[in-house]
């Protein structure tokens, strides 16, 4: 404890100086617990060794009324903007905005389609949304135009997700679509099938064996595809604030929603990556404004950007 | 599909461009014809003039409407004092107005540009004819409005033809919004003990090309008066008399020549004069007998030159264009929120103003920016355009600068409209004179 403290940069123990980043990180640790309850159920924990049905018939028709009822009303949980999941909403734009982007800007030939458009970028392209949940980032790709598939290891947030992306008669028309599947990373890759793009989005401190999660995710890319990836760096600040604060003092997540040890550096991640053979293409901090409550890129001059949230991109080389 | 019934500031929340939302449909609702150009009748709002703001005509040309908006006359001065005391507000838009950047193309620095509503109306309804994303159902009425069990979408219904099920419902249908109605918002305010009067006035020519606003606080309430806009006539200018409804009755009654003398001696003569000479005109509009209204005003104004400041003043009103005169109540209303689950409200609907500020159009025009703005930038994120985060995202732009712009006219009327001794509004006035601050924020209501 005292060693992290140590460690601490002083903006961050200034007093007053230190509020913004306390909001911010407590924030970022508020945005995660449905994913400590999707582990609870053996989501990703170890991610190999979750024997789950195929594809298909998780979200199968054979769910009863009163299951409906039930995951009817977890759906308006999981989906209130005001929820439990708030912040999680909150970081949604700026995360979709970052795929967008980094499609736009480092996206080959091999990611064009001829049908993309300003309102459906995505328009084409077959997207994975590696521990969808509730469907946050499975529904805007779809929007965007997407061929999506969401795949999470808990049932329950699969038929939360289907429950709430039927609701929505606008998704259905297309030229989107969702697919959700009760199934793992690993058995999507026995399954053989490919994606142009693979998005992990605050998942990877949850799984057992982040270097082998990567690998697992970069064999499910065409080569020429992307990885995007978010998560929180493991530094002192990011202890302090997701776990000490929020879990420990201030109570607002469970205890053990986090595991310290688990957080991935970005240098980190960069070399697993490298090791599956794709290439890092960029690494930005995200960092939450408590005042107009939105999350946003952190400028990549300003110090310390990459202590907490980050996303990054990454390219599957041919090879 | 987005659906939104409404009147003039509806056509630019549904047709402000972006390549976010190419992919979504917009239904149009309007229980009168969009389409048809109205008979320029006089009084009638459409032969009316707005005065729109820099800010406006900016949104208006990215509309790609504005520069087909002609004729336009500038005024870039604005002239505000006070009855009683020798407060006085001299404004004008080169030396203390907005910059450049803060105008349309093309246009130099000016505090607004008056318009005739028949023309932005007219325009708008050619963007949305050449729009092929927007459906227009002209001369349907909205008839009701129920969500969706399943969906949670709402389900309009119209007089004919089938029910509209809608991502997002823009209520943009004015002071009795169904559309409010349905989201169960409710709006608040009240109405003032007083009564608008407008009328399109013939004013002599004084050399200046009518380029200025001028306003004077009287006892019972303001008077403006603005250059006016018409067809091919020069000279005209457009009054908006804010004052008790008794005295408004007899004004919209009485002869156009009396009428005439009396807004002359509003803008000129002691507050003294302008009572005595109100209480000649019967509550029929008829004259006292023997009783030479214009006669008694120019001697009162004889009499007061001894006090002549020598400041510019404005042009006399030489005549009244027939059946032009208008009375309307005042009211101030502010709905509670402007934004329901998957339902937005937009000008009258969400507000309405006291006209002292003239900025109805205006705000409604802001609002629907702001909307589009919102819309366009949850769509860009996949987000769902009638979600929660395009809806507060709209409500946290607009709720306080609607409810800002009420209580600035609100508190204005009432620190200068007769709510307070006569003593307390002089020393308003020297205030707002004296203080560039004061004088910044009246720039500011003046070019939002
Ligand atoms: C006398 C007067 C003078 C004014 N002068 C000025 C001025 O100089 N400058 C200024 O900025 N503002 C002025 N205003 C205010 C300005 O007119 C309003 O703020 C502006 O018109 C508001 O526009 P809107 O589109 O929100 O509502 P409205 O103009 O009221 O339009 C509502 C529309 O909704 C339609 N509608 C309503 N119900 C239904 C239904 N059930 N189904 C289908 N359609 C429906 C109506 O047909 C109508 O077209 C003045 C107002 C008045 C009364």
């Amino acid at each position: 404890m005292k060693r992290f403290l140590a460690k601490l940069p002083s903006t961050l123990l200034a007093p007053g100086a230190c509020k913004g980043s306390a909001v911010r990180a407590a924030a970022a640790a508020l945005a995660r617990p449905h994913l400590a309850a999707s582990c609870a159920r053996g989501a990703f924990t170890p991610v190999a060794s979750v024997h789950t049905q195929p594809a298909g018939q998780a979200a199968g028709s054979s769910v009863d009324a009163d299951e409906i009822q039930r995951f009817s009303r977890t759906a308006a949980e999981w989906w209130d903007p005001h929820g439990q999941y708030e912040l999680l909403h909150r970081m949604n734009p700026v995360r979709i905005k970052y795929v967008r982007d980094m499609l736009q800007q480092f996206g080959g030939p091999e990611l064009a389609r001829a049908e993309a458009t300003t309102a459906a970028p995505f328009a084409g392209l077959r997207i994975l949304d590696i521990g969808c949940g509730g469907g946050f980032v499975s529904e805007p790709l779809c929007r965007l135009g997407a061929t999506v598939v969401g795949a999470d290891a808990s049932n329950e947030n699969i038929q939360v997700a289907t429950t709430h992306y039927r609701r929505d008669p606008a998704l259905a028309r297309g030229p989107g679509s969702i697919d959700y599947r009760h199934t793992t990373a690993e058995s999507l890759v026995e399954q053989e099938e490919q994606f142009d793009v693979v998005v992990a989005l605050e998942i990877i401190e949850h799984v057992n064996d982040p270097k082998q999660f990567v690998r697992t995710c970069s064999q499910l890319v065409k080569p020429e595809g992307m990885l995007i990836f978010s998560t929180i760096n493991r530094t002192p600040a990011s202890y302090l604030f997701t776990i000490l604060l929020a879990e420990h003092l201030l109570r607002w997540v469970p205890v053990g929603t986090h595991t310290h040890d688990k957080y991935i550096m970005p240098e980190e991640l960069e070399l697993y990556l490298k090791m599956a053979g794709c290439q890092p293409l960029d690494v930005s901090g995200m960092g939450y404004n408590p005042l107009l409550k939105s999350w946003t890129l952190v400028s990549k001059s300003q110090p310390g950007n990459l202590e907490m949230n980050y996303i990054l991109a990454a390219r599957k080389s041919i090879l | 599909m987005r659906c939104a019934p409404g009147g003039l500031t509806r056509c630019d929340a549904t047709s402000a461009k972006s390549p976010f939302l190419a992919n979504k449909t917009i239904a149009l609702i309007e229980a009168g014809d969009l389409m048809r150009t109205p008979a320029l009748e006089s009084g009638t709002f459409a032969n009316r003039a707005s005065s729109i703001t820099p800010g406006s005509a900016r949104f208006l040309q990215g509309l790609g409407v504005w520069d087909a908006i002609e004729p336009k006359q500038a005024y870039t001065r604005m002239v505000v004092w006070d009855s009683e005391s020798d407060g006085r507000v001299d404004f004008d838009a080169y030396s203390h107005g907005a910059g450049a950047a803060a105008m349309p193309e093309g246009h130099g620095p000016a505090i607004a540009w008056m318009v005739q509503n028949h023309l932005i109306q007219h325009q708008l309804a050619e963007c949305v004819a050449r729009t092929p994303s927007i459906v227009l159902f002209n001369e349907s009425k909205v008839h009701s409005i129920v969500r969706s069990e399943s969906s949670g979408l709402p389900v309009v219904s119209l007089d004919r033809g089938e029910p509209i099920e809608c991502q997002l419902l823009v209520g943009a249908d004015g002071l009795h919004s169904k559309v409010r109605e349905y989201a169960g918002i409710e709006s608040i305010g009240w109405d003032y003990d007083q009564h608008g009067i407008v009328a399109t006035l013939a004013v002599e020519d004084d050399g200046t090309g009518n380029d200025t606003a001028w306003q004077r606080f009287l006892p019972t309430g303001p008077i403006a008066l603005l250059p006016d806009v018409q067809q091919l006539a020069p000279g005209y200018s457009s009054l908006v008399w804010s004052t008790k409804p008794a005295i408004a009755a007899k004004l919209t009654k009485a002869a156009p020549e009396v009428f005439v003398e009396l807004v002359n001696a509003a803008f000129h003569n002691p507050v003294a004069d302008i009572d005595f000479l109100g209480s000649q005109v019967q509550a029929d509009g008829s004259i006292a007998d023997g009783v030479d209204i214009a006669g008694e005003a120019s001697w009162g104004r004889e009499r007061a030159r001894g006090q002549d400041s020598g400041e510019r003043m404005p042009p006399r009103v030489v005549g009244v264009q027939p059946k032009s005169r208008a009375p309307f109540p005042l009211r101030l209303r502010n709905s509670t929120s402007y934004v329901y689950e998957r339902t937005a409200l937009i000008g009258d609907a969400a507000h309405t103003t006291h006209p002292l500020a003239g900025q109805g159009l205006n705000l409604g025009l802001a609002d629907a920016r702001a909307l589009a703005a919102s819309v366009s930038d949850a769509a860009q994120a996949g987000g769902d355009v009638g979600g929660a985060d395009a809806l507060g995202a709209y409500a946290a732009a607009r709720f306080a600068s609607g409810a800002a712009m009420l209580a600035a006219a609100d508190g204005t009327s009432r620190v200068f409209g007769g709510l307070v001794p006569s003593q307390l509004r002089g020393i308003g006035m020297r205030l707002v004179n004296g203080s560039a601050r004061a004088k910044a924020l009246l720039a500011a209501v003046a070019s939002a």
